[in-house]
């Protein structure tokens, strides 16, 4: 046993030394090695094949999707050719910090993806001019998107509490009926622990609803052009707070009545009454027996009776290339193939989001009545996309739910009072702000 | 040595695995909790009341938990890197071990606090920095790597065999120094023999922490090349990344059945060390 | 001393020092390659304003140090991160004692008990953490159903939520299999004979144990509570999993722990990869890196009063 050992010891140790000194394995010259970071539901090896077949001079390989990869990779530039952006309210970030590629001119020049089939308001999140979202240059586009706000509701339980079914067409408001809803749908057991949250809040992203009751109110995040500094606009303020109560009221699950699961297994396990999760989130409901009664769909909340539509799509998954990439017209290619091409068509079957261009549209399931419902409801809500209130200076959604975090957990245990609570929520905020803008310099 | 046991010594040995099954029974209740969910369909993870047991036990949890993530291939992966690394880091920290515990020289017991440092930088610190000069040397996506991270050993297998060799009196190897053999010789004929019962457990680590290391395989490997760890992780998702726990459970059986069936075998060796009291003969 | 004396005490000594090289060898390999640039560059940026992605970079000394040790969370955090790792190494310790006290000798059944009580250091750490959280969830977890079945507790607790660092504690102590193995190896390197000559002289188990077992046990137990602190005072990839917050996605580092279990390595992570402040993140590090040394030092003057080792020898 030990010689062995010994053996087979001296045996690695000689092979990597050769190895090693035998100039460690460059890529075989010839085609083309791209890289794609992406999880592995969403680039099936049979599509890589496929691509793979039909392009022998661009090797496509996977890499597995990881956060902490991705950036020890972007700090000594060898990022890989693709990535899958979870958010693409991050865009501004990276686009300002010189990661992404500008693929303007790539768009236009594109054979598979039409400019003008294009939806615009969905791929919003993906332009950044250098100072806003939604306009200018592009940097990537879509999976597909999705109006996360939109309502998805257990016809059921309304029923037990004596309310009516939701319009499908007319917007219920945020101020009048969301909070009362949410109320009237919880039910707590004898010991006050919950049962049933009446409204779950979609694992914070607080802040993009938020962003759309801003744009109604007529008020933003900040309070300079610059974007760096939080605003202190009691109208703004009263925002926040609003969505505080779903925590304090236990409406919504906090550190008192922790869910197991998360929002999407909570509502399909019966305990949610309410969610905002989006179109996607039908597809996904499509396992649960019965779905197509129990369940419906209502449009994006308005503000308050009277106030514009405003919706969002959380700046939705897509596709962005890394700017220092080596090879970027064959990197322009895949990206083609992956959003408009054969695995586009494959992808907008499913019914799992709305596809980036128009001409697919087409293809999006509605056999029954839940799936015409979300997907009408979805089409209507598309109209009113509007880009969240990103600024560069920092990310898209680990700041806001870092700072949302941190002090949730005293108000709802009441060791402070709301205002307090987004006075903290503020400095953490500003101190992220703060430290991006030295970071660029301003 | 032959004595019948007496009432007290009866008695007491009843009490032992009395104390032990409480302790088994304890340990027991997350495996328990394990073994259930994985046999929970989706819908029963998380509804109230909850579902002790599942009314009908999914049992195509086992074959959809293999099948997701193609376990063999990533199976083959694990054993290949786990294999590089465990050889190279027995016979390196070994070696090692022996040298801080045998050779008194001044610098000694600054080189080895040195050492035990090494294990208290974060990780992290290392990580970029570290990633930065594999890739460079072209040494990123190949598995041999390993190997070569091997060879240093592990502080933490160093600092063990040091303590296992400080439990052998100094006249063993005096003997056989005024018996004319060399430094190599009486670690190969003498020494290592004695600490067989420290190589099998530094095997034994050192092949868990290969297989179950998830940092090193996803920054250095792509996607095909990466162990199973990896997969534990990042495969058992829906569409929209969320983790199925009841497969991830099964998944998990599958994960920890090699090294179960590893730890088994080796730990039967080492009751022949513990049967036999130790050094003498 | 004779010349001739003299001469063969200086080639001793020299060939001790070649031999002591030689044998770590493979070791000073890898540290220079892999430890020692690596940890240089990373000190340097420390003492930078460098960010993950821009270039603009200035020095700024001990800045990054000062601010950090200023922010009252991070103290706390180092703290609670302290309290973990006293809380954690010893019950694990004292556990793995007592299991390996009680399997050392025959008992039927022997090699199950052993890989039973093993088993859970061989799952993956992240793997641990789910089981976990499924186990102490609040309303479906099989903990409470446990519980108040067997009628302990009347209604469920939330283990997750109000004992945070107690449940990160208890998965240490589920997975102190590895305090266990190394114990009996020690055991293993005790002669019978001792025993034997105790029990005629009439020696009960308990004075065995205090005046053999424990003693020649001590190195071990010794190396235990070093490492174990070292790689406590690490913890990072738990409380992330065992968080009650609602968690969505893959990426279970998105949502930060609640901030008792805010662990300094977890903060450390959250300031580099997701906040992006690269130098200042590597700056915690490395306070990080100089408490575990005090400890380390710590321990080790206080060892060397209380570990036995082979007598004579100065080790």
């Amino acid at each position: 046993m030990k010689l062995l050992k010994t053996g087979l010891f001296m045996a690695f140790f000689l092979l990597a030394a050769l190895a090693v000194f035998a100039g460690g394995g460059q890529e075989a010259k010839g085609p083309v090695t791209l890289t794609f970071m992406v999880h592995a539901a969403d680039l099936p090896e049979e599509f890589i094949d496929k691509w793979n077949a039909a392009n022998p001079d661009i090797n496509l390989v996977r890499v597995e999707e990881n956060f902490e990869k991705w950036v020890a990779d972007a700090m000594v530039g060898t990022a890989p050719d693709l990535r899958q952006l979870g958010l693409g309210s991050d865009t501004p970030y990276y686009a300002r910090r010189g990661l992404f590629l500008d693929i303007t001119d790539y768009l236009e020049k594109s054979e598979v993806i039409k400019m003008d089939d294009i939806d615009p308001l969905g791929n919003g999140h993906y332009r950044w001019d250098g100072t806003e979202s939604g306009k200018g240059a592009w940097y990537g586009l879509t999976k597909d998107y999705n109006n996360i706000g939109a309502l998805t509701y257990n016809v059921e339980m309304f029923n037990k509490a004596g309310l009516a079914k939701l319009s499908e067409t007319n917007p219920i408001t945020y101020q009048n009926d969301l909070y009362e809803l949410g109320k009237k749908l919880s039910v707590k057991d004898s010991s006050g622990n919950v049962v049933i949250w009446g409204y779950e809040i979609g694992s914070d992203w607080i802040e993009f609803l938020a962003s759309d009751m801003a744009y109604a109110e007529g008020t933003n995040f900040y309070s300079d052009k610059l974007m760096s500094k939080m605003n202190e606009d009691p109208k703004m303020r009263d925002i926040w707070k609003y969505w505080t109560r779903f925590y304090t009221e236990d409406i919504s699950s906090n550190v008192r009545n922790p869910a197991a699961g998360w929002t999407g297994a909570a509502f399909q396990s019966d305990r949610v009454a309410i969610c905002q999760l989006g179109y996607w989130f039908g597809a996904q409901m499509q396992s649960n027996p019965g779905y197509n009664e129990k369940y419906a769909w209502a449009p994006t909340p308005i503000l308050r009776t009277g106030s514009k539509r405003y919706t969002n799509t959380l700046g939705a998954t897509g596709t962005v290339i890394y700017a220092k990439t080596k090879y970027p017209n064959q990197a322009f290619k895949v990206f083609e193939w992956y959003t408009a091409g054969e695995y586009g068509l494959d992808r907008a079957k499913t019914g799992w989001g709305i596809p980036a261009v128009f001409s697919l549209r087409k293809y999006l399931p509605e056999d029954n009545k839940f799936n015409k419902s979300r997907k009408d409801i979805a089409f209507e809500d598309a109209k009113y996309f509007v880009p969240w209130m990103a600024s560069s200076l920092i990310k898209g959604q680990e700041p806001w739910a870092g700072g949302w975090n941190e002090s949730i957990d005293d108000l709802v245990l009441g060791k402070i009072d709301a205002d307090t609570f987004i006075d903290r929520f503020y400095a953490y905020l500003n101190k992220e702000l703060q430290a991006g803008k030295q970071e660029l310099g301003l | 040595m032959a004595m019948l046991m007496s009432r007290q010594q009866q008695l007491a040995k009843i009490v032992k695995v009395l104390v032990l099954l409480l302790l088994v029974l304890i340990f027991f209740l997350p495996i328990v909790s394990m073994f259930v969910t994985s046999l929970k369909s989706r819908g029963e993870l998380y509804v109230f009341p909850p579902v002790v047991f599942p009314k009908e036990p999914n049992w195509d949890n086992y074959l959809t938990a293999w099948t997701m993530i193609h376990y063999e291939r990533y199976f083959l992966n694990s054993v290949i890197i786990s294999l590089f690394y465990t050889v190279p880091c027995v016979m390196g920290s070994c070696f090692a071990g022996y040298g801080f515990s045998r050779f008194q020289v001044k610098e000694r017991k600054t080189i080895f606090m040195l050492m035990l440092s090494t294990m208290m930088v974060p990780y992290m610190v290392t990580l970029v920095p570290l990633y930065l000069i594999v890739s460079r040397i072209g040494l990123a996506d190949k598995r041999f790597f390993w190997i070569i991270w091997g060879v240093q050993g592990a502080p933490f297998l160093i600092f063990l065999f040091r303590q296992y060799f400080s439990t052998i009196p100094f006249s063993f190897e005096e003997s056989a120094r005024i018996e004319g053999a060399n430094r190599f010789q009486i670690f190969f004929r003498i020494m290592f023999p004695l600490v067989q019962t420290a190589v099998i457990i530094a095997a034994i680590f050192a092949f868990q922490w290969s297989w179950s290391d998830y940092l090193m395989p996803v920054l250095f490997l792509r996607a095909e090349k990466v162990t199973l760890a990896v997969k534990l992780v990042n495969g058992y998702v829906d569409m929209k990344q969320n983790i199925l726990h009841n497969i991830g459970m099964a998944g998990i059986v599958y994960y920890t059945l090699p090294i179960v069936i590893v730890f088994f075998v080796l730990q039967k060796r080492f009751i022949a060390g513990l049967l036999s009291g130790g050094l003498k003969g | 001393m004779a010349g001739s004396e003299i001469k063969r005490m200086d080639t001793i000594s020299r060939q001790r020092r070649i031999s002591f090289y030689i044998f770590i060898s493979p070791w000073i390999f890898g540290f220079l390659l892999f430890q020692i640039m690596p940890i240089a560059w990373g000190f340097s940026i420390s003492l930078t304003n460098r960010m993950a992605f821009t270039v603009m970079q200035k020095f700024i000394g001990l800045d990054n140090y000062r601010n950090l040790l200023a922010d009252p969370e991070i103290r706390y955090s180092l703290l609670t991160t302290f309290i973990y790792t006293v809380s954690s190494t010893t019950l694990a310790v004292v556990t793995g004692l007592i299991i390996a006290l009680l399997l050392e000798k025959e008992v039927p059944g022997r090699g199950v008990f052993r890989t039973v009580l093993y088993f859970p250091y061989m799952i993956p750490l992240i793997a641990v953490g789910w089981i976990f959280k499924i186990f102490l969830d609040r309303d479906t977890g099989f903990f409470n159903i446990f519980l108040s079945k067997l009628g302990f507790i009347s209604s469920n607790i939330a283990w997750l939520s109000d004992f945070p660092r107690g449940s990160v504690v208890s998965l240490s102590i589920w997975m102190s299999g590895w305090s266990m193995i190394i114990f009996l190896g020690g055991l293993s390197t005790i002669p019978n004979e001792l025993y034997e000559v105790a029990k005629i002289d009439g020696a009960g188990y308990l004075r065995r144990l205090r005046a053999i077992t424990l003693p020649l046990l001590s190195p071990f137990a010794f190396f235990q509570f070093v490492t174990s602190s070292i790689y406590s005072m690490q913890k990072f990839i738990e409380p992330y999993i065992l968080n009650p917050r609602q968690q969505r996605g893959g990426q279970v580092t998105a949502m930060i722990p609640p901030r008792e279990t805010f662990f300094t390595m977890a903060r450390g992570y959250d300031i580099v990869f997701l906040k992006n402040r690269f130098a200042q993140g590597l700056a915690l590090l490395w306070i990080l890196f100089a408490i575990i040394l005090i400890i380390t030092v710590i321990f080790i003057r206080l060892g060397g009063f209380v570990v036995y080792t082979e007598v004579g020898e100065k080790r």
